[in-house]
């Protein structure tokens, strides 16, 4: 475990409301290897982005404070360093690809340009090579006519394309870590694999380790080394991606996966959803955060809520009353 | 796609779209072909589901139906009444029956209202009910999309997270209760459990008051659920359109058999056993290929497909059109 590029340490990342605190991030641990890559999946609203912007030290307008915990990425707290630091790290070390990809480019300038703002900015490339390099980073991330496209402005591009932008930019200087927040929901799904297969081939050169936030548990499949999910603020569940597709134990976990629409089912039948809403966060449920969703909920739940188990090869989960092993069949 | 015609009108549709052209000028005088000579219609009731190519026009396509802005060319005709030759008024009129869910929530949501006031804003601009009962029909359709007017009603977008922007604009295109509903990418942001509640609540909005849809997402599992029929785009134009089972069961188009076949799979494989298809290079929108655009990546391509554009025709069953000079074989067995 020598090779741990990011170790997150109970992470609490809190925004003030007139109404209270809201937890957004509410106690999140968990590490990460070179070359290896974290999916974070779970429900909408649990705080999946925060986690992201918390590491990163860029959270929005009306956070509280400082986020608490530890972060510490290549042996440093990211807590402690100062921002002009944190600025050089941003980009050169880590790079962030934004879940609104419109709200994340400058309208009022080429996108080519904003290309080679970050390539200046974080490498020794002349404008003219930067230039050169822009145009072939686009082509890379599959934008046809590159040349003639860094001359366009990112409201004039569909949304796929703006999308690719993005991740043309996050890729510009090779970070050690990549943070995706939905890279791909805006794709078509033969762009959608091309992209995969190129940050594939970034892991398997550079060791590029990668935190994925994605709701397409597809995209999971195909791309994760462990996946972690998400229920109110916190992580409840955390193990290989064969065993949280295959043999998930806690009980949101596998209401989840009972959800997904798949190719093969027929049309216009009734999806299975998980009843009632996600707890208020700034009143969170005692116990367990799902108890009032959840149909398998003891008494217990409601009262206390749950110690993590591990059961061992890096899967651990939060549930009084987990699926049985057995129900997995093995 | 890329293919021409209007073979596969229905007629008697509640929403029909002749001919739509759109261009977009590119630096140095080029032309991006957005939309080339779309056709397509929907009867009341149904749901057209729309899948293709990034960038193959399908944004515009919706936007062009609404006149947001109007395309070059073309004519869109909704509850019989030309819709481009409506008057301001009229067209404000013709609006509410017609709503729009955009792709980028975020940005289509203005950072400045409260929840609350975005999603009310659609019924005082009609200028429907009074205050209490707006109150109740906004917490209403909140609470249909998973969201409790309590606990976002006084926040502003930025404060919410991506799916919950995306609920935000789909409560604000229902809460009017529109005929017509286009929806570009509406689910894309949302975890597959609010996603089924979302699919579920439009299902169940075209059972109680037959609402009809133009549903446009890259999730081919999405689409399949609730689609009637679906429409295959590339490159500004239709290259299949088909009801649902018989597009997925036997796609004829040789690029919706490369869309189906790039669906990832829930199924984890080792990072040695992920293929590395190789799956050519988009043409350029601004130097399109002649005759069938699809050509350049498609293995069936003939002499005929460069020369010669495929129109849209009928193929074997019943309402499967496809516009392709070599369209696929139907599986034996079928
Ligand atoms: N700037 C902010 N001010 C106040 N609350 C916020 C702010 N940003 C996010 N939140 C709240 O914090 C919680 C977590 O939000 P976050 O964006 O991390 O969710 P998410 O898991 O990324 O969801 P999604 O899958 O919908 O993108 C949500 O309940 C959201 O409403
Ligand atoms: N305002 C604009 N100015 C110039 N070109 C535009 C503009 N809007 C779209 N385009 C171009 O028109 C083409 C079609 O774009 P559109 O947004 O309709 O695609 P799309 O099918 O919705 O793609 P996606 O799946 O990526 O959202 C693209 O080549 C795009 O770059
Ligand atoms: S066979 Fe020809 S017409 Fe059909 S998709 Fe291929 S190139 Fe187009
Ligand atoms: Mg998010
Ligand atoms: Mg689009």
């Amino acid at each position: 475990m020598s090779d741990v590029l990011l170790e997150v340490d109970d992470l609490r990342t809190c925004f003030t409301l007139p109404h209270g605190e809201l937890r957004a991030v509410d106690g999140v641990s968990f590490r990460l290897e070179a070359g290896r890559t974290l999916g974070v999946v779970g429900e909408s609203g649990s705080g999946k982005s925060v986690l992201a912007r918390s590491i990163i030290g860029l959270l929005p307008a009306g956070f509280a404070r400082r986020p608490a915990g530890r972060i510490l990425f290549a042996g440093r707290d990211l807590r402690q360093v100062p921002e002009s630091e944190m600025r050089r790290i941003r980009g050169r070390e880590i790079a962030m690809i934004f879940q609104d990809p419109l709200t994340s480019l400058n309208p009022v300038m080429t996108i080519g340009r904003q290309i080679v703002q970050v390539l200046r900015q974080h490498t020794d490339l002349s404008a003219a090579q930067a230039k050169v390099r822009a145009v072939e980073l686009l082509a890379e991330v599959g934008i046809p006519d590159p040349a003639q496209r860094v001359q366009e402005y990112a409201h004039r591009m569909s949304g796929g394309m703006r999308q690719r932008v993005v991740i043309a930019i996050a890729l510009a200087c090779n970070p050690r870590l990549l943070i995706a927040d939905e890279p791909t929901t805006a794709l078509d799904v033969t762009v959608q694999a091309q992209i995969l297969d190129l940050l594939r081939h970034l892991q398997d050169r550079h060791r590029m380790a990668m935190i994925l936030i994605t709701h397409n548990l597809g995209v999971v499949a195909e791309m994760c080394d462990e996946v972690a999910v998400m229920y109110a603020g916190r992580m409840v569940e955390q193990a290989s991606v064969a065993n949280i597709l295959g043999a998930p134990r806690m009980r949101y976990t596998q209401a989840l996966l009972q959800s997904v629409p798949r190719l093969d089912s027929e049309s216009h039948v009734r999806l299975p959803v998980i009843p009632g809403q996600p707890p208020n966060l700034i009143a969170p449920p005692l116990g367990c955060r799902f108890a009032p969703r959840c149909g398998h909920r003891l008494a217990r739940c409601e009262k206390e809520a749950p110690s993590e188990t591990d059961v061992g090869a890096g899967h651990r989960f939060s549930c009084w009353n987990p699926v049985e092993e057995a129900a997995h069949g093995r | 796609m890329a293919g021409s015609g209007t073979a596969h009108l229905q007629g008697n549709a509640l929403l029909s779209a002749a001919h739509l052209v759109k261009t977009y000028k590119a630096k140095g005088g080029r032309r991006v072909q957005a939309l080339s000579d779309v056709s397509l219609d929907i009867v009341r009731g149904e749901t057209l589901g729309v899948v293709g190519e990034s960038g193959s026009g399908k944004s515009t396509l919706a936007r062009a139906i609404l006149a947001l802005p109007k395309p070059d060319a073309g004519a869109v005709q909704f509850e019989e009444k030309p819709v481009f030759d409506a008057k301001a008024a009229a067209l404000r009129a013709l609006r509410h029956r017609m709503q729009m869910v955009f792709q980028d929530p975020l940005s289509s949501l203005n950072p400045a209202h409260r929840i609350f006031d975005i999603v009310e804003m659609p019924l005082l601009v009609a200028g429907r009910s009074s205050a209490s009962e707006r109150r109740r029909i906004v917490a209403d359709t909140l609470h249909s999309v998973g969201l409790d007017v309590d606990v976002v009603g006084n926040r502003r977008p930025y404060e919410l997270s991506g799916g919950q922007c995306q609920r935000i604009s789909i409560a604000r295109a229902l809460v009017l209760q529109p005929s017509l509903l286009v929806c570009d990418e509406p689910v894309s942001a949302l975890d597959v459990s609010v996603q089924a509640q979302v699919l579920n609540l439009l299902e169940d909005a075209k059972a109680a008051f037959s609402l009809t849809m133009l549903f446009i997402s890259h999730d081919l599992g999405v689409v399949k659920g609730i689609s009637d029929r679906v429409m295959v785009m590339y490159l500004g134009k239709v290259c299949e359109i088909a009801p649902t089972d018989s597009l997925y069961a036997t796609p004829r188009h040789p690029y919706t058999a490369t869309l189906l076949a790039s669906v990832p799979s829930l199924v984890p494989r080792r990072r040695e056993e992920r293929p590395t298809m190789a799956r050519g290079e988009t043409p350029s929108p601004l130097d399109v290929p002649s005759g069938c655009r699809f050509r350049t990546r498609c293995p069936a391509a003939t002499e005929r497909c460069a020369r010669e554009e495929p129109q849209i025709q009928n193929v074997g069953r019943p309402g499967h059109f496809v516009a392709c000079h070599h369209p696929l074989a139907v599986p034996a067995s079928d």
